[in-house]
């Protein structure tokens, strides 16, 4: 498997992250030689289905409303706050 | 132009679970509270914050399942659905993509003739609420919602037309709020719909491109947008263009859908197991468990009322059109059991006192009054006329149906005598009625009736008047 | 004695006798933070944690039972949550980070009245093996300020071997306690996986995370993970398991022992001789030599980057610059806010992990590598029951050598190799630990791993304890 720069572009946009044209160049190739890395695994074999080790429902959490955080609490840490709310830039959808 | 066109309707619907807590987190699952009063640092995605599965939320989607007829798989397994939004807390929401709880399925449309198809019916959170507001304030994020129990019912392809989606989906609603699961209230997003739309040449098997309508909130718009979008893409091909595969946006007040995004523009969500969460195992002894807690759905209470109860297919229809005016015609068969007659009565004269709207129903007399009312008709302890204003004055009234006729001196305590002497005088005030009646016989015999009647303030018995009259007027 | 050469159970069981007061501990240590503020390894020493030793100090005066850690200072990963305070995961995106709960773990140990006294410096959001990928700088390893001292917990090991702290906390994803344990000369464990609760612990892969704690000896060792362990009800893969009493489980015997060699590990390893001497060793101490295989074991290295990258990208997704974190001041729009916030925020490697997570969830990729991984590590999974039938522990070394110097590994990959031996746990679910065993030519420590099955740390501790105890080097 070998990445061109049009797919590094592609990772970068679906990770919303963006990066200088010559940074692009350098992360192809760092990229390409972690992929040849784990590229091993394209040889190995395997057998049947993913096993999978469930909890059964009567075992899961009862629904009872424990208290939720105050508002303050919750806006604590938020880096623009409106009427109680998060606020972001005016959105058009 | 549209008879050379065939339609392909697929519909995603979702509706919210009613639940005490949310489905990842133990907040309250609660419509109207303040902005982020309902959260918690599961809910808004806090660092470090893990979810914990609702067993009732695993309970109601199997529930809704077998309502619409689906299977239940062994093993259900949650999946991250990724993408950036600011209503979406985590960057991903936790949905079921591979592994989902039921699968199958589907509802009748059409009296029964044509079968609408589900793909499947899974379990996810909620998102929470965007509130555009002004340039100056911008567009604010309450999380209240999210979290919230969501099950989304995924359809196949199966429908022609806006009828019969529009008809799916009343079935799927009132399925889901006869069996209590959900409340289904479309005004407040507790019932959205995406609606997808491909046409094909008549009879072709080639399916065209199909678009994406996003959250649809009333049958309305459903409608409507089925009938826009229908029309949009019959247009384009008919003009030699082509239909691009997108997701698009209905805007109701302007009638118009828009485009959102197309597929070269798609979300890759890249789903993958939740490693936060458990896959969970659903024993067959606890769907049995919960077979048995649903109770009859609108489809079975139709059947039985037409070859039970010898109800036409119309009454059936429209008394279970909503779950409170089957309940209620229910309620009065256990006060008095003669189907017909409360078929009767309730469809001429409790429908149109009843208040409807998308929220709710309002039926403003209770069963006891209303079946002991018709109870006393049949019992000849009431007149027609009066019984029909007695259903009015119970409204909104503690008493019963018996104290008020008594109070209000309805019942028919009047004898026979007293009746012939009624008709004599109506006779004999009536002279030039007599006349007439020489003439044109019956309809003159109606304002006789009409006069005795009134005379006996409804308490005599039409039959008995007029059999008197016909005797008298000789 | 000193204070700093006490161990956590001395240290506990003499402020308990009020041979010492909590208030002079944390004090001796607090100024210990102060004078090697050189080696970086705490970024933040928590001024409040006098107070609180003091209160303890009140407490215990009062003839109060207190926990079975009181007055014992601790210093936590900057990834796991004490409410009030910041959990920046070495991140420029959380440096302002005030924790608004606290981690089920950092609840455990201010249960039994343990003084967190600061927060120590990793690898940004436990992405590395050096400690050099840092918002707030590299730290420097204790023994030798040339060298790394691994990562990503190297902060928190670096600290103790400092004795900047009796014991710290640390979390492993792919090796990222017992490699810098190893390389500090301390003694580290990543239990099985659910053995400890994740919950309030910034997730990296959260199937693969746990959090272990980092000592001078493996009774203290046991000890933490006792009071660590447990089910969660807010982390549904915890184990539902009983939790025994470790420290009750060393018997100072190891005769009869099932020692496991894994065949695959010994060809990878470069110094083979001083691991022979080891395996000689137990031989003369009357444990069974037994030799297993795990064909697939070398395979866990690229499972884990992949596995790894692609749970990472999902979980730091949130970090959007919305809810909290630090928002970007030149967006003027959301989509600007996502993807300039994220990019100031983020350093270099973890951008490297979100983008190759990115590569292996994406439609068309999954398949060939993410699910293949998890059919993989399911194999690597009964390959290791299956060798546990012959053996009650697995040994290998932690690390290919000793600490490397700073900056002296650029190349991600070449830096990914240095999990080789400690990985195959995180990829199997299952226990392990790194304690001394030696000194390699630079006079720098060398690690021994000892594995066992899920669920018995026990038979770890037994090993490792009785190791301690009765190996020299000359032997």
């Amino acid at each position: 498997m070998k990445l061109e720069i049009e797919d590094i572009k592609h990772l970068a946009n679906l990770s919303a992250l963006e990066f200088e044209e010559e940074r692009l160049e350098k992360f192809k190739d760092e990229f390409n030689s972690i992929l040849g890395f784990v590229d091993q695994i394209s040889s190995a074999d395997v057998d049947g289905d993913l096993e999978y080790s469930p909890v059964d429902v009567e075992e899961l959490r009862e629904d009872k409303v424990r208290e939720s955080f105050a508002q303050e609490k919750i806006l604590e840490n938020a880096p623009k706050q409106k009427m109680g709310c998060f606020a972001v830039p005016l959105m058009m959808e | 132009m549209n008879d050379k066109y065939d339609v392909v309707i697929g519909l995603e619907v979702h509706a919210e679970l009613k639940t005490n807590s949310k489905v990842f987190c133990a907040c309250a699952n609660k419509y109207g509270s303040e902005p982020n009063t309902n959260c918690c640092p599961i809910c808004i995605g806090l660092p470090g914050a893990l979810p914990v599965l609702n067993k009732q939320a695993v309970k109601s989607t199997i529930k809704a399942g077998l309502c619409m007829g689906c299977e239940i798989n062994d093993i259900a397994v949650f999946e991250r659905k990724n993408y950036f939004y600011p209503d979406l807390s985590k960057a991903y929401q936790i949905s079921q993509l591979v592994k989902p709880i039921c699968v199958g399925g589907g509802v009748y449309v059409n009296n029964g003739t044509k079968f609408i198809r589900l793909d499947r019916i899974h379990l996810e959170e909620d998102a929470g609420k965007l509130v555009h507001k002004s340039e100056q304030v911008g567009t604010l994020i309450d999380y209240n919602r999210g979290g919230v129990p969501l099950i989304e019912m995924v359809s196949m392809p199966d429908m022609s037309n806006a009828d019969e989606a529009i008809e799916f989906l009343t079935q799927l609603r009132s399925n889901l709020i006869y069996a209590g699961i959900a409340e289904c209230k479309m005004e407040q997003g507790g019932m959205r719909c995406d609606v997808n739309i491909s046409i094909k040449k008549k009879g072709s098997t080639e399916l065209g491109t199909r678009t994406e309508m996003k959250n649809l909130n009333s049958f309305k718009s459903v409608a409507r947008a089925i009938e826009y979008e229908t029309q949009r893409q019959i247009e384009l091909v008919e003009n030699g263009e082509t239909v691009l595969q997108e997701t698009r946006r209905w805007d109701d007040e302007r009638g118009k859908s828009f485009s959102l995004r197309t597929k070269e523009t798609s979300q890759d969500y890249r789903y993958f197991p939740d490693p936060d969460l458990l896959s969970v195992k659903i024993e067959r002894s606890l769907v049995d468990e919960i077979k048995k807690t649903i109770p009859m759905l609108p489809k079975q209470r139709k059947e039985l009322y037409i070859n039970e109860y010898g109800l036409t297919e119309y009454d059936a229809d429209v008394l279970t059109t909503d779950k409170e005016i089957s309940d209620f015609y229910n309620e009065c068969l256990t006060v008095y059991k003669e189907p017909k007659k409360v078929c009767n009565w309730v469809m001429t004269e409790l429908l149109k006192y009843v208040e409807k709207t998308e929220e709710n129903i309002n039926i403003p007399i209770g069963y006891e009054n209303f079946a002991n009312i018709i109870k006393m008709v049949d019992s000849n302890q009431i007149g027609q006329s009066n019984a029909k204003k007695l259903i009015e004055m119970c409204f909104g009234t503690e008493k019963t149906a018996m104290e008020l006729a008594k109070e209000n001196n309805m019942l028919n305590d009047i004898n026979a005598d007293e009746v012939e002497e009624m008709v004599k005088k109506v006779i004999a005030d009536n002279p030039k009625a007599v006349e007439d009646y020489k003439v044109n016989g019956d309809k003159v015999l109606t304002f006789f009736l009409g006069q005795v009647m009134r005379l006996s303030k409804g308490k005599a018995q039409a039959n008995v008047v007029r059999e008197l009259l016909i005797k008298l007027l000789g | 004695m000193e204070i700093l050469d006490l161990s956590v159970i001395e240290l506990a069981e003499k402020i308990k006798a009020k041979e010492l007061t909590s208030e002079e501990v944390v004090k001796v240590y607090l100024k210990q933070i102060e004078d090697k503020k050189k080696l970086n390894a705490v970024i933040e020493a928590f001024d409040d944690a006098i107070e609180i030793a003091r209160s303890v100090d009140e407490r215990i005066a009062k003839g109060e039972k207190l926990g079975r850690l009181a007055g014992v200072p601790i210093i936590i990963k900057d990834n796991i949550l004490y409410e009030g305070k910041i959990a920046s995961c070495a991140s420029r995106f959380l440096k302002d980070y005030k924790a608004q709960y606290s981690s089920t773990v950092v609840k455990k140990l201010l249960k039994e009245d343990a003084i967190i006294i600061g927060r120590a410096n990793m690898d940004e959001f436990a992405m590395g093996s050096s400690t050099e990928k840092s918002y707030y700088g590299p730290t420097l390893n204790a023994l030798d300020e040339t060298r790394v001292p691994g990562g990503s917990s190297g902060g928190s090991a670096s600290a103790v071997a400092g004795k900047l702290a009796p014991c710290s906390l640390g979390t492993d994803t792919g090796g990222s306690v017992r490699q810098p344990s190893s390389y500090n000369g301390v003694v580290g464990i990543k239990p099985t996986y659910g053995k400890v609760s994740r919950f309030g612990v910034i997730a990296f892969a959260s199937s693969l995370d746990q959090v272990g704690p980092i000592t001078h000896n493996v009774k203290d060792n046991a000890l933490l993970l006792e009071i660590l362990a447990g089910n969660d009800e807010n982390d549904e893969t915890t184990l539902n398991v009983e939790v025994p009493n470790y420290l009750s489980m060393i018997t100072g015997d190891i005769k009869g022992a099932r020692i496991g060699v894994c065949n695959q590990v010994v060809s990878l390893m470069k110094d083979k001789e001083h691991f022979n001497s080891l395996v000689e060793w137990f031989k003369s101490q009357g444990a069974v030599i037994e030799y297993v295989d795990i064909p697939d074991i070398e395979l866990c290295l690229p499972v884990y980057y992949i596995l790894a990258p692609a749970e990472a990208t999902s979980n730091l997704g949130r970090f959007d610059g919305v809810k909290y974190s630090t928002r970007a001041e030149s967006a003027e729009n959301v989509n600007e806010i996502y993807r300039k916030s994220r990019s100031e925020g983020f350093g270099e490697e973890v951008k490297r992990r979100i983008m190759l997570g990115n590569f292996v969830l994406s439609s068309g990729y999954f398949d060939a590598y993410y699910n293949k991984a998890k059919k993989l590590q399911q194999k690597i999974k009964k390959q290791f029951a299956e060798a546990f039938k012959k053996c009650d522990v697995i040994i290998t070394p932690t690390t290919f050598g000793e600490a490397f110097k700073l900056g002296e590994i650029t190349d991600p990959v070449q830096m990914y190799m240095e999990d080789i031996f400690t990985i195959s746990a995180n990829i199997a679910s299952i226990p392990a630990i790194s304690i001394p065993c030696g000194k390699g030519k630079n006079n720098m420590p060398l690690g021994l791993q000892i594995l066992a099955n899920e669920n018995e740390e026990g038979k770890i501790y037994n090993v490792a304890d009785y190791f301690e105890n009765n190996y020299k080097e000359s032997n």
